[in-house]
């Protein structure tokens, strides 16, 4: 047992988000904004609906929560433009799905905010700080024309 | 599965797809059960040290708040506040010495993960405000930010 608990412990001691240290479970997992994963949710409501079979799995305390959260802070983004938003961080950008994610939620309006909430965008060798400028009023550009 | 929170993988928000159900093995309980190993997609919400997120806040006392973000539950030490944002004991909340910032039970939140402890099915965070652009969402005009200044 506690040999079990020790690598609990090294392995979150380990993780560092300023770092993009996931740790080996999430290392090549996609991470969704929150906007996307109220798309998702949605969706599995509406099929759940359609279909009128058995709703168990979204009759949890998580998934209500989960819901709850999203639906207040997901802001009222349509699919298209949650897609335009992902295509231009990641492949545009080549921003991490998490650093994607982050920056999506938490929408920075400078670069100088960007780099404080999500400082692995700092690191040697990333997006200069004019091309960071330019995703994030991008982005603020595609929210303002939903 | 849906509904569960493991320290490994977070909260399982709900499941997308089904990749494999392998073929089952009946178990040796007595009970005629039998046991399937199911791989399969899912929604994981999971939570990183120095991770920022945004918060609801749910309870508020003179040792700090506790916010909510989603499933998971932080707490705001008064110490992770900034120094002269105290809490009034009148209005149950922490105002700012210049009376601009007032966090109470419902007001939106961005906070930083310091701390995560993890049991083997819950996770709690400990969480600040101390620093730049974290705190009370809404306060500074036109954005998020209110250690901006």
């Amino acid at each position: 047992m506690s040999g079990l608990a020790c690598l609990k412990k090294s392995q979150t001691e380990d993780e560092d988000a300023q770092e993009l240290k996931l740790g080996p479970d999430f290392s090549d997992a996609q991470c969704l904004s929150i906007s996307e994963v109220r798309l998702v949710m949605e969706a599995m409501i509406y099929d759940y609906n359609n279909r009128n079979e058995d709703a168990s799995s979204t009759n949890t305390q998580v998934f209500e929560k989960t819901l709850k959260y999203v639906q207040r802070f997901g802001g009222n983004v349509s699919q298209e433009a949650v897609q335009l938003i992902r295509d231009m961080l990641t492949k545009q950008n080549g921003l991490h799905t998490f650093e994607a994610a982050v920056v999506s939620n938490l929408r920075p309006v400078d670069y100088d905010e960007a780099k404080t909430l999500v400082p692995s965008l700092e690191a040697e060798g990333r997006a200069s700080e004019e091309q960071i400028q330019r995703m994030l009023d991008e982005m603020a550009n595609v929210r303002r024309f939903e | 599965m849906e509904g569960t929170c493991s320290g490994r993988y977070g909260f399982i928000v709900c499941i997308t797809h089904i990749e494999n159900v392998s073929e089952g093995i009946i178990t040796d309980d007595g009970t005629a059960r039998a046991k399937f190993a199911v791989e399969y997609d899912c929604v994981a919400y999971r939570p990183f040290k120095n991770e920022v997120l945004d918060a609801v806040v749910t309870q508020v006392n003179k040792f700090g708040f506790f916010a909510e973000a989603g499933p998971l539950q932080l707490f705001v030490s008064n110490s992770l506040v900034p120094d002269d944002v105290k809490y009034v004991t009148d209005e149950n909340c922490y105002k700012s010495d210049d009376g601009q910032i007032t966090i109470g039970v419902d007001c939106e939140v961005r906070v930083k993960i310091v701390g995560m402890r993890i049991d083997a099915n819950d996770i709690f965070c400990i969480a600040t405000i101390k620093e730049d652009y974290l705190g009370l969402i809404g306060y500074a005009e036109g954005d998020a930010a209110v250690g901006a200044v």
